[in-house]
């Protein structure tokens, strides 16, 4: 096992998952009856206040890391798969970070950048599960905050 | 004896700069934010110093030049591998012209954080900033070994300067910053001594060099990060009249439909697909007063594979055309050299490491520590999966 790159983020994992926006939007009913039809001014306000966001933070990085993954050229890749970064070059972990960074931004979270980190695993010779790859997105990902 | 000292300090001169475009994995890199424009420095473990906290004022020194004030807007924790990602914001835009500096320093090496407390704190530069740089000392006049014929010695100069600037010609923000900008770079360096040469006794190389690059293009499944390029390059020796003048195209990029291979393996790694650079143009030469030239091109293809879930397989196939018309006999007009190199990986989320390499070409075979278990472990490997039910 490569210390590096598993270690640091299962400490906190149930604390980021708290911290999902989107948990605090679900309407689900718990105790059966059927949640009253939003009114229009309701609507409006659901609309305007509260932007729908279809998907979870995990959801989101999962998504978006695969794009990232796309993006350098590397396609259909699986939870279990292994990424290699020791075989990647410098511009290769720059452009994985921007994107990521980018389809995340563009889903209503912040990031921060990421190519020194892929470049540092470059370095290392790490090796990281899909899987854990997007957990550490997950964890470092936050709320963007209204301007 | 003075062209072996020349020779040394040159060597010296040429990994210096070359140290400078890799950085070990203990250096925190600097970055601009793809989204944001952020300045962010990604400290590795056990490296940030205690003083840079959310809303610590720090500076950073671009190239050596004027430091720029910046306050620390956010640290996280970095969940891949350990350590800290700094985000900072810049009391001005560093993505443009830095104004009133006086900036000079190699891009990729010379960016530093001065924190609240402590001394500089040297960073490894991602992000090319619009400044110029340059290598080595100004000018130098390093006196060089006595010898025999030279009872004087000789005074060496060198000089180098350039420039790299992004310029970007696309403001689609969806798209990646390497996506959006064009890479401009002009370069002109300098290395010779106020002594005649003779032979090869003295250096006399003084190069002028020009490229630019577009911006990357993705075709679909096809091409990937693609990369077209016009460079020249203009080399002359001040003490005689022989120079030597290259104008070439150049293209470089990734072919997804050639992703890495998994052979015999229970577990599936992952890693960049075949890559290819491909350079063609033309060499016009003088030397000692005859004139030649001709076409030149260049082609390399990498591939990666992987096998039995801990071998690691790295291929490479260059191939190289020379046409120029008074190249030596025994030059041939087109040369081919493989390269395979086997790495080993005990775990499957360990590192690996070079267990054997096999180069063949021009130069003959060289075949250099081969384990002898790898074939043993390969087909032991082989005969547990398939008595696996």
């Amino acid at each position: 096992m490569n210390p590096e790159a598993d270690e640091p983020f299962q400490s906190d994992q149930e604390e980021m998952m708290a911290t999902d926006p989107n948990s605090n939007g679900s309407s689900s009913s718990t105790d059966g009856s059927v949640p009253p039809a939003p009114t229009p001014a309701i609507a409006t306000m659901l609309t305007f206040a509260n932007p729908p966001q279809a998907s979870t933070s995990a959801d989101v990085a999962t998504q978006c890391s695969q794009q990232g993954f796309t993006t350098v050229g590397i396609t259909n890749v699986k939870p279990a798969d292994v990424i290699d970064f020791s075989r990647f070059d410098q511009q290769s972990c720059i452009d994985l970070g921007d994107a990521i960074v980018l389809c995340v931004t563009s889903k209503g979270f912040s990031l921060p950048a990421l190519g020194g980190t892929f470049d540092i695993m470059r370095v290392q010779g790490t090796q990281i599960t899909f899987d854990n790859f997007t957990k550490a997105i997950t964890q470092m990902m936050k709320p963007a905050v209204a301007k | 004896m003075i062209r072996r000292v020349l020779l040394s300090i040159l060597v010296l001169f040429i990994a210096g700069i070359a140290l400078g475009d890799d950085c070990s994995a203990t250096m925190p890199r600097f970055e601009l934010n793809a989204a944001t424009q952020n300045p962010t420095v990604t400290f590795p473990k056990d490296t940030m110093p205690p003083s840079i906290t959310t809303g610590a004022a720090v500076r950073l020194i671009i190239g050596g030049g004027t430091a720029i004030d910046a306050t620390v807007t956010d640290v996280t924790t970095n969940a891949f591998i350990g350590g800290s990602i700094v985000t900072l914001h810049a009391s001005q835009p560093l993505n443009g012209p830095i104004q009133g500096v006086n900036a000079s320093g190699l891009t990729a090496a010379t960016v530093s954080l001065l924190p609240p407390t402590g001394d500089p704190i040297a960073l490894c530069g991602l992000t090319p900033l619009n400044y110029s740089f340059h290598v080595g000392p100004t000018v130098s006049t390093e006196p060089s070994s006595t010898g025999a014929s030279n009872p004087n010695g000789a005074m060496r100069f060198q000089f180098s300067r350039g420039m790299l600037r992004l310029v970007e010609v696309s403001k689609d923000a969806t798209r990646i910053p390497a996506e959006r900008s064009l890479e401009e770079e002009l370069s002109v360096s300098v290395d010779t001594t106020d002594q005649r040469a003779s032979g090869t006794q003295f250096v006399d190389d003084n190069r002028l060099t020009a490229a630019i690059r577009s911006p990357e293009r993705t075709f679909g499944k096809v091409l990937n990060r693609v990369r077209i390029g016009l460079e020249g390059q203009f080399a002359r020796a001040i003490h005689t009249e022989d120079r030597d003048t290259d104008v070439k195209i150049a293209l470089d990029g990734w072919l997804p439909l050639f992703q890495s291979l998994n052979l015999l393996s229970q577990s599936r790694t992952r890693t960049l697909p075949l890559s290819f650079q491909i350079s063609a143009g033309y060499r016009s030469q003088n030397v000692s007063g005859v004139r030649s030239g001709g076409y030149v091109a260049d082609g390399v293809v990498s591939y990666h594979f992987y096998l039995f879930d801990h071998y690691a397989v790295d291929l490479s196939e260059e191939t190289v055309f020379n046409d120029v018309s008074d190249r030596p006999a025994t030059t041939p007009r087109t040369q081919h050299s493989y390269k395979a190199e086997i790495f080993y990986k005990a775990d499957p989320l360990s590192v690996f490491s070079a267990v054997a390499s096999y180069e063949n070409g021009h130069s003959g075979p060289v075949f250099t520590k081969l384990r002898q278990y790898f074939v043993g472990v390969g087909i032991q490997q082989l005969f547990s999966s398939a008595s696996k039910p």
